[in-house]
């Protein structure tokens, strides 16, 4: 795959994650609002149902982080490709040899020092990015204690204990999915070196 | 590869032409440009496509030295016109490029910035290179809507972008137009789809006629010289052009 496909199919994997964190945090909202219904029974999971909130919060700067670091990503990509083909047009002029060869050789100097230039940013955005990536990693797994102990609390919900362990149920599996498709994601930047 | 010809020369005063690649691959049209040089400076018509650029360079580099290439002149848009450009700035970023004030935020996604264009208004310009006088001729809506062709009074040479052009078969890849009438078969499809406007082709017609003009140079094709020129020109005016119908 080039690397253009690659990285529109990341901001696709990556859209996919901010549509599940959204997810979450009207999830967590609602279930504040129960929470509060329930009263006292219900103080130790509303805590964990704000705790919630916050992280949706959180995965949502994170994932806003990342869509810019691909975009930036996609811009260096393509001004790399446009380089790289100007490039290989003013390689192809030296080879004509003779006068071509000499009068090009700087421009061709110049270009090979932008393309250079160009694949470095992309791998020290690569960088960024997979440290970026392990950085949601963790914020996930973090994510995914506080929707256990969700279902943990739920279990002190009073008259309210099936409702509140039916969202408990459904921030854990959301949670759950989110690390799967990051932990996708991680594998996918690393099978095609971005 | 490309052939550089000086097809005219007084002095330190040339035109260089740069036709007729017969190894282009076939996907690609044919494209001729004109170099005009007074020995120290010069300007490149119309410097092609950018995928042509290695041939057109290099068959440059036989004839005169690209780094006095001062000045690009695009008689319009098109990328067989100008696509090339981003290529050129590579080589000298310095370089300027006549374009009519219509195309000079179009054609910076081909590459140049502001630094780079200079807007020609509708009714056209007159330029010098180094000693040389030049005259930017309007040609607008033939076929481009900001479309423009360059007149060296001097020289009596006439550059008229894509008016002219035919697409001429492998056996006649001659440099100038030999039999006209066998010719002017091979440009009469063109004339007829991409010229759109019968009252625009009028006044071009009008206009050229009162020039002297010696050699008409067309971006595609065979060059027009001595009496070809005038029977060019009567045989424009007289084709049915822009009725709208394919
Ligand atoms: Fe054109
Ligand atoms: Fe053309």
């Amino acid at each position: 795959m080039n690397e253009l496909k690659a990285i529109a199919k990341i901001n696709q994997e990556v859209k996919s994650i901010v549509y599940a964190a959204e997810n979450i945090s009207l999830t967590a909202t609602n279930a504040i609002l129960v929470a509060n219904q329930s009263g006292l029974n219900a103080v130790g999971f509303s805590v964990v149902a704000r705790e919630l909130r916050m992280f949706s919060e959180r995965m949502a700067i994170a994932m806003q982080g990342l869509l810019e670091l691909i975009y930036q990503q996609l811009v260096a990509t393509a001004a790399l490709r446009h380089q790289a083909h100007n490039l290989e047009l003013l390689n192809k002029t030296g080879a004509y040899g003779g006068l071509a060869q000499t009068r090009i050789a700087t421009a061709c100097a110049r270009n090979q020092a932008a393309v250079d230039e160009l694949e470095r940013i992309i791998e020290s955005q690569m960088h960024s990015l997979q440290v970026s990536i392990k950085r949601i990693r963790k914020q996930c797994a973090t994510g995914l204690v506080i929707a256990r102990s969700a279902g943990i609390e739920a279990a002190h919900g009073g008259a309210m204990v099936g409702v509140l362990r039916q969202i408990a149920q459904v921030v854990t599996e959301v949670t759950d999915n989110i690390l799967m498709r990051v932990k996708t994601l991680q594998l996918r930047l690393t099978e095609t070196g971005l | 590869m490309k052939k550089a010809t000086v097809i005219y020369q007084s002095g330190q005063h040339q035109w260089i032409a740069v036709a007729r690649d017969p190894e282009r691959p076939n996907y690609l049209i044919d494209t001729n440009e004109y170099l005009i040089t007074d020995g120290a400076t010069a300007l490149l018509t119309d410097p092609g496509g950018s995928e042509i650029f290695p041939t057109v360079f290099s068959a440059i580099c036989e004839a005169f030295d690209p780094a006095d290439i001062c000045v690009l002149f695009a008689s319009h848009q098109d990328p067989d016109i100008i696509s090339s450009l981003s290529l050129w700035l590579d080589f000298n970023p310095q370089l300027k490029c006549y374009l009519s004030r219509l195309w000079t935020t179009f054609v910076p996604h081909f590459g140049g910035t502001n630094e780079t264009f200079i807007g020609i208004p509708d009714e056209g310009l007159a330029i010098a290179v180094g000693k040389l006088k030049l005259q930017i001729v309007p040609a607008h809506y033939l076929h481009s809507s900001g479309n423009f062709h360059l007149y060296d009074e001097a020289a009596k040479l006439f550059f008229s972008g894509d008016i002219g052009a035919a697409m001429l078969p492998e056996d006649m890849s001659g440099l100038f137009v030999k039999d006209f009438d066998r010719h002017i078969h091979y440009a009469e499809g063109f004339h007829r789809r991409w010229m759109g406007s019968p009252e625009a082709k009028r006044l071009w017609c009008e206009r050229v006629s009162t020039m002297q003009i010696d050699m008409l140079c067309p971006q595609h094709g065979a060059i027009y010289q001595g009496e070809d020129v005038g029977r060019f020109i009567n045989w424009f005016s007289e084709l049915q052009v822009g009725t709208g119908l394919v």
